[in-house]
C-alpha cells in the first residue's frame, strides 16, 4: 500500500516533478487502493442512497459520496423525535432507519452508475455474521467503489457502537468483512472511547484500508417539563462544528497509531476546518451535518481548498497531509 | 407509506441565497418576511427551508410553508410567528440580508373534485391555506375557517380567495368566540351545507388537527392535513422529521408529507411527539 499520508520534502519535489508544472494545484489523494480525484467526501447519513441530493449538489465534483447505512433487513429506526438542536450542531437518534441491501440493489444501485464521485456503500449489522451477509450480498451486485463498515453507530440497542468500543470486537467484525470482499474496505470508528488508537490498530491489523475518525459523540437533551428525555431513544448523537475539536484529537490520535489512511468526519463545515485535519494527518475529509445548513458546503470547501493550495504554492495537497509540527517549536 | 398526493407541478428544489425585500411585524408576534427567491414555482402546501446568514445561530435551517409565491416578480412570501430562537434571530433579519434558500420542498395539498372546499386553519397554520385558497380549481366553493387564540394572533387574511371567510378567536376579542373547530361545526350545521360534497384541508397545532381528522371520519369526509416536524435536511435524506403513519411505520414530513391525509396518521403518536417538539419552544413552521 502506497503511503501518502507523510510526505518528506524529498518525496515533494518528487511528485511535483513528476507531475510537471500546473496552476490548478493536485488534489487526489489515495485510500489504499482507491483514488479520489478530490479528497471531499459527503459523511453517510446527509446523501441518502446516493444521488438525492443531485439537484442540489454537484456530485461529479466532489470526490466521494458515502451512503447511508444499508443493513441486511429493511429498518424502521428509532421512535421520534430524533433531532433536536443544541448551540453549534445537533443530536440524531435516527437509529439506522435504511431500506435494506436487497432493495439497495435492486432499487438504487443502478441510479449510481453514472456518477463521477466515487461509491462508498456503508453497512451495518447487529450480529458479526449479519456484517458478513450484507458485505456478500452487496459485493455481488457491485456496481460501486469500496465499503464503509459502520462499526460506530450509537442509536442502536445491539450491535453499532458495541463492535467498535471494544478492539477485540472491532477486529472480529473487519476480519469477517475483509474475508467476504476485496474491495477497499473503510472502517469508521466511534469517538466514544477512551483509546481510540487500540481500536484503530485492531482494524488496521484485520486488513482495513483506511480508518474514517469517526462517527458522532452519545448525547443527550432532557425536557424540563416531563423530565424526560427530549429524543424517541433517550440518547443520540452529537454532531456538527461542536464537535470539530474534539474530533481533531482523535483523528491526532489515529494517525499517531496507525499507518492506515485517515478519512476525517467531525464538524467540518469550511475549508479551514478541513485544512486542518489535513495538516494532523487525515488523507481525506467527510462533510455531513454542515449540508443540513447549506447544501453548497462541500463544493465551497473544495474551492477553497484549491485557493489555499494555490496561494502557498503547493502542487499538490499531499503536501500538506500530516505537515503537523510538535508544539512549541 | 402514504403518498398524499402526486402533484404535475412538483419542480426540483433549488439551494440559493435569497436577498429579504421586506420583513415586518403584522400582528402581535407575527411576521411577514418577503424573499427575491429565484426558485421555481411552489404549489400550495409545500415548503422551504431558511436558514440565517452564515455563522449566525441556529445551526439547523428552519422549514417554513409558503404563504405566497409571485412567479412574475420572483418575491417568496413566509408568514412566521416568533415562537423560539430560530424565528426570534430570522425577526431580525433586515431587508438587504440574504437568507439560505432550499425549496420548494415537499408534497402539496392534491386537488380534489369534490365541490366544496373547507379550509380550516389555527394560528400560523392558516399560512399554507392562504395560498391553497389562491390556486384556481374547479371547485365550486371555497369555505375559509380561519381561528387563533386572539385577535392579535389572526395571520392576514386579506389574500384569501373563498367564497365565505369566517373568523373566530379563542378570547372572543375578534370574530366569533370559540375554537375553530367549534366555528366550523357550527357553520356546517346549517341546512344547506352538504357535508357529502365537501373536502377538508387543515393546517395548525396537533391538537386541532386530531380532532379535524375525528371529525371527518366521523362525517365520511376526505381530510388533508399538513404536518410540522423538526427537520435537519429537507429532501428525505436524513430521516429525522419521521412521522408514525401506521402499525411501526414512518412516513417523513419533509417528503412523504407535509400534506398527508389524514387517515394515514397515528394521531396519538404524533400528539406525543409534537408536544414534546413544541415544549422544546424552538417551534418549526
Amino acid at each position: 500500500m502506497r503511503q501518502v499520508r507523510k510526505r518528506t520534502s524529498k518525496s515533494r519535489s518528487e511528485s511535483g516533478e513528476r507531475r510537471g508544472p500546473t496552476k490548478r494545484p493536485d488534489l487526489r489523494v489515495r485510500l489504499g487502493p482507491l483514488e479520489l480525484k478530490n479528497p471531499v467526501m459527503l459523511a453517510s447519513g446527509v446523501a441518502g442512497y446516493g444521488d438525492e441530493l443531485r439537484h442540489v449538489v454537484n456530485l461529479n465534483r466532489i470526490g466521494a459520496v458515502v451512503t447511508k447505512t444499508l443493513t441486511l433487513r429493511p429498518h424502521e429506526g428509532n421512535a421520534p423525535p430524533r433531532l433536536v438542536e443544541v448551540p453549534s450542531g445537533l443530536i440524531n437518534s435516527i437509529g439506522l432507519a435504511n431500506m435494506g441491501c436487497r432493495a439497495f440493489v435492486s432499487q438504487r444501485l443502478g441510479r449510481l452508475s453514472n456518477l463521477r464521485a466515487k461509491i462508498v456503500v456503508s453497512v451495518g449489522g447487529f450480529t458479526v455474521g449479519e456484517y458478513a451477509r450484507v458485505v456478500a450480498a452487496l459485493d455481488d451486485a457491485g456496481g460501486f467503489d469500496a465499503f464503509e463498515v459502520n462499526i460506530s453507530c450509537p442509536n442502536i440497542g445491539s450491535g453499532g457502537v458495541n463492535f467498535g468500543s471494544v478492539p477485540a470486537n472491532a477486529a472480529r467484525v473487519v476480519k469477517t468483512v475483509r474475508s467476504n470482499t476485496s474491495r477497499p474496505l473503510f472502517v469508521k470508528l466511534t469517538p466514544n472511547v477512551s483509546d481510540i488508537g487500540a481500536v484503530a490498530r485492531a482494524c488496521a491489523c484485520e486488513g482495513a484500508d483506511a480508518l474514517t475518525v469517526g462517527n458522532t459523540f452519545r448525547a443527550m437533551v432532557v425536557d424540563l417539563h416531563s423530565r424526560r428525555p427530549v429524543l424517541g431513544a433517550t440518547t443520540g448523537g452529537l454532531s456538527g462544528p461542536a464537535i470539530k475539536a474534539i474530533c481533531l484529537a482523535k483523528v491526532w490520535e489515529v494517525v499517531s497509531a496507525v499507518k492506515t489512511p485517515v478519512i476525517a468526519c467531525g464538524g467540518i463545515s469550511s475549508a479551514r476546518d478541513a485544512l486542518e485535519y489535513i495538516v494532523v494527518g487525515a488523507t481525506a475529509f467527510q462533510v455531513g451535518s454542515a449540508c443540513f445548513r447549506d447544501f453548497r458546503t462541500p463544493q465551497l470547501i473544495l474551492d477553497g481548498i484549491s485557493r489555499f493550495c494555490e496561494r502557498n504554492n503547493l502542487r499538490s495537497l499531499t503536501d500538506l497531509t500530516g505537515t503537523l509540527e510538535q508544539a512549541g517549536t | 407509506m402514504t403518498k398524499a398526493s402526486k402533484h404535475s407541478a412538483e419542480s426540483s428544489p433549488v439551494e440559493t441565497l435569497a436577498p429579504v425585500s421586506s420583513n415586518r411585524q403584522v400582528s402581535g408576534s407575527g411576521f411577514l418576511l418577503t424573499l427575491v427567491a429565484a426558485i421555481p414555482a411552489p404549489v400550495p402546501g409545500q415548503f422551504v427551508m431558511l436558514g440565517l446568514p452564515e455563522n449566525a445561530a441556529p445551526f439547523l435551517r428552519r422549514p417554513f410553508s409558503v404563504f405566497d409565491f409571485d412567479a412574475g416578480q420572483r418575491r417568496l412570501k413566509i408568514f412566521y410567528y416568533v415562537s423560539g430562537s430560530g424565528t426570534e434571530a430570522l425577526s431580525r433579519v433586515r431587508r438587504g440580508e440574504e437568507l439560505g434558500l432550499l425549496g420548494p420542498l415537499g408534497r402539496p395539498f392534491p386537488e380534489s373534485p369534490r365541490p366544496l372546499q373547507v379550509i380550516v386553519g389555527g394560528g400560523r397554520g392558516c399560512a399554507p391555506l392562504v395560498f391553497l385558497s389562491r390556486r384556481r380549481h374547479k371547485t365550486t366553493r371555497v369555505f375559509f375557517l380561519a381561528g387563533a387564540r386572539r385577535e392579535d394572533e389572526i395571520p392576514p387574511l386579506d389574500g384569501i380567495k373563498a367564497s365565505r371567510v369566517f373568523v373566530s378567536t379563542e378570547d372572543g376579542s375578534f370574530g366569533k368566540k370559540g375554537s375553530v373547530l367549534d366555528l366550523m361545526k357550527s357553520v356546517g350545521a346549517s341546512p344547506d351545507f352538504e357535508w357529502s360534497s365537501a373536502v377538508l384541508y387543515g393546517c395548525g397545532p396537533v391538537g386541532m388537527l386530531g380532532e379535524l381528522h375525528r371529525f371527518a371520519v366521523k362525517k365520511g369526509v376526505s381530510c388533508f392535513v399538513s404536518l410540522e416536524a423538526r427537520m435537519g435536511c429537507g429532501l428525505g435524506v436524513c430521516q429525522g422529521c419521521a412521522v408514525a403513519t401506521g402499525q411501526r411505520k414512518y412516513s417523513l414530513v419533509c417528503t412523504d408529507g407535509p400534506v398527508f391525509d389524514s387517515s394515514s396518521v397515528d394521531w396519538e403518536l404524533y400528539s406525543g411527539v409534537r408536544e414534546r417538539e413544541d415544549r422544546e419552544s424552538d417551534i418549526l413552521m
